[in-house]
């Protein structure tokens, strides 16, 4: 029996999903929102060590909204409708929501076989969810070098709009061409080793789960959910 | 005994492609990012597999692309998920009905998947995000605002300017795509929507 200190039990993720999404939505204080992301989600990147990855959601994808929340809302509505308030509440529910079923989803590669079986996903449906987890990156590997050989032999010289769209059809098309003959020819080699059965009857190792780790997370979400329900009703 | 092992071949491309097909949404979500574009180009692999296999692949194709890109890149991506359905049941009907046979009625499939797409995204901005979506949307949702409109009705043409170009784009480039592919390979995919637009030789016939 395995141990890692990263697992998360699949069902106490569902319910940190579920309880977390459900208390973001009915607490509408600021300082509790923020005491949540402190104290639990925050902790939790770092204990998964997605640190990077929560970085990267923070800098690309929340900074983008809560600046376009300051255009339209401070800047062109001059606070009418809500102002700074408004402002910080709207975007720091966005990036708890946000971060919840990114934590949710990240789930490291070792254990994402274990954690779809025991969300009751069989034969096709597994293969094709744990396909779509892992074979990105390759694929993406593949547009990325397609790019950077097409920059380095200097085909893109100016870096104008129409000269990058130009650039879509010589990735995408060796990159299709390259997918379909894949697949036709991993077709016929799942086909003909009997991957459905052998999927079937494979029995994943059992992981031990870490105690912690895992009643912190199902408490918080608890926790959280209760005091959402708590606020929601009194105020 | 063969109409099994045709069926079995079937399914194991499917369940091949599928992956693949997302994965190409990601990786050209990432290009896109790269490239410093301002447009979504997410769902090429979508209208691929649509035209490949059908509106049911295509949606799950669409819908756990989505998800996966939440996990990794775009954080509100799974917030559009219902957007990549549409995508998904308007491809298969413009396929089926022939409507990908030139460069001409592509553009056409294009506009009004973009139509539809902007119609179908709008609640999600609207509810979610107010109209402060973060990206080049917000710009445009904001410039309308400042006009004198409301926001409801700027986050519709905020959506009617940018979505028509971009699925214009994405339909061109699966056009294209598609017509660049060997035959022999694409007749390996049981589609409809390949010999109505005459794709393969089959559709010449």
């Amino acid at each position: 029996m395995e141990t890692n200190n990263l697992y998360i039990n699949p069902y106490i993720r569902v319910l940190f999903a579920v309880f977390g999404i459900a208390g973001t939505l009915l607490i509408n204080r600021i300082s509790l929102l923020i005491c949540f992301y402190l104290v639990v989600i925050l902790p939790l990147f770092i204990c998964g060590q997605q640190v990077k990855k929560h970085i990267q959601l923070m800098l690309f994808g929340m900074l983008p909204v809560f600046l376009s929340f300051v255009l339209l809302y401070i800047l062109v509505l001059k606070g009418n409708e809500g102002g700074w308030n408004f402002v910080f509440m709207r975007t720091s529910k966005l990036i708890l929501i946000t971060s919840i079923i990114q934590l949710t989803l990240l789930i490291p590669a070792p254990f994402l076989i274990h954690t779809f079986q025991q969300w009751r996903l069989k034969e096709e449906s597994l293969i094709t969810v744990l396909g779509s987890f892992t074979v990105w990156t390759d694929i993406r590997f593949r547009a990325q070098q397609i790019l950077t050989a097409r920059f380095s032999r200097g085909f893109i010289r100016k870096r104008t709009f129409t000269e990058k769209i130009k650039q879509f059809p010589p990735i995408l098309i060796p990159l299709v061409i390259g997918i379909l003959r894949t697949s036709t020819e991993r077709a016929e080699s799942w086909e003909s080793k009997n991957i459905l059965h052998l999927i079937e009857i494979n029995q994943t190792e059992k992981i031990k789960t870490p105690l912690l780790l895992n009643v912190f997370v199902c408490l918080s979400a608890s926790i959280w959910m209760i005091t959402g329900v708590l606020v929601f009703f009194i105020t | 005994m063969n109409n099994k092992s045709h069926v079995n071949q079937e399914k194991m491309l499917t369940l091949t492609f599928i992956p693949l097909a997302i994965a190409i949404n990601v990786a050209l979500g990432a290009v896109v990012k790269a490239l410093n574009m301002p447009l979504y180009l997410d769902s090429i692999g979508t209208v691929l597999a649509t035209l490949l296999f059908g509106w049911k692949k295509g949606a799950i194709v669409g819908v756990l692309g989505f998800v996966v890109t939440t996990a990794i890149s775009n954080p509100f991506a799974v917030y559009f998920s219902l957007t990549q359905i549409i995508i998904a049941l308007f491809i298969n009907h413009a396929g089926k009905s022939g409507w990908f046979k030139n460069t001409l009625s592509t553009i056409g499939t294009g506009f009004v998947l973009g139509l539809l797409t902007a119609i179908a995204s709008a609640p999600v901005s609207i509810i979610i995000f107010q109209g402060a979506t973060g990206n080049g949307a917000a710009l445009i949702t904001s410039f309308f605002v400042q006009m004198g409109n409301r926001i409801v009705e700027s986050i519709f043409f905020a959506g009617f300017s940018i979505e028509p170009f971009d699925k214009i784009l994405q339909c061109l480039l699966a056009f294209f795509v598609l017509k660049s592919i060997p035959n022999n390979l694409l007749e390996k995919f049981p589609s409809q929507s390949l010999r109505v637009n005459h794709f393969t030789d089959n559709g010449n016939q």
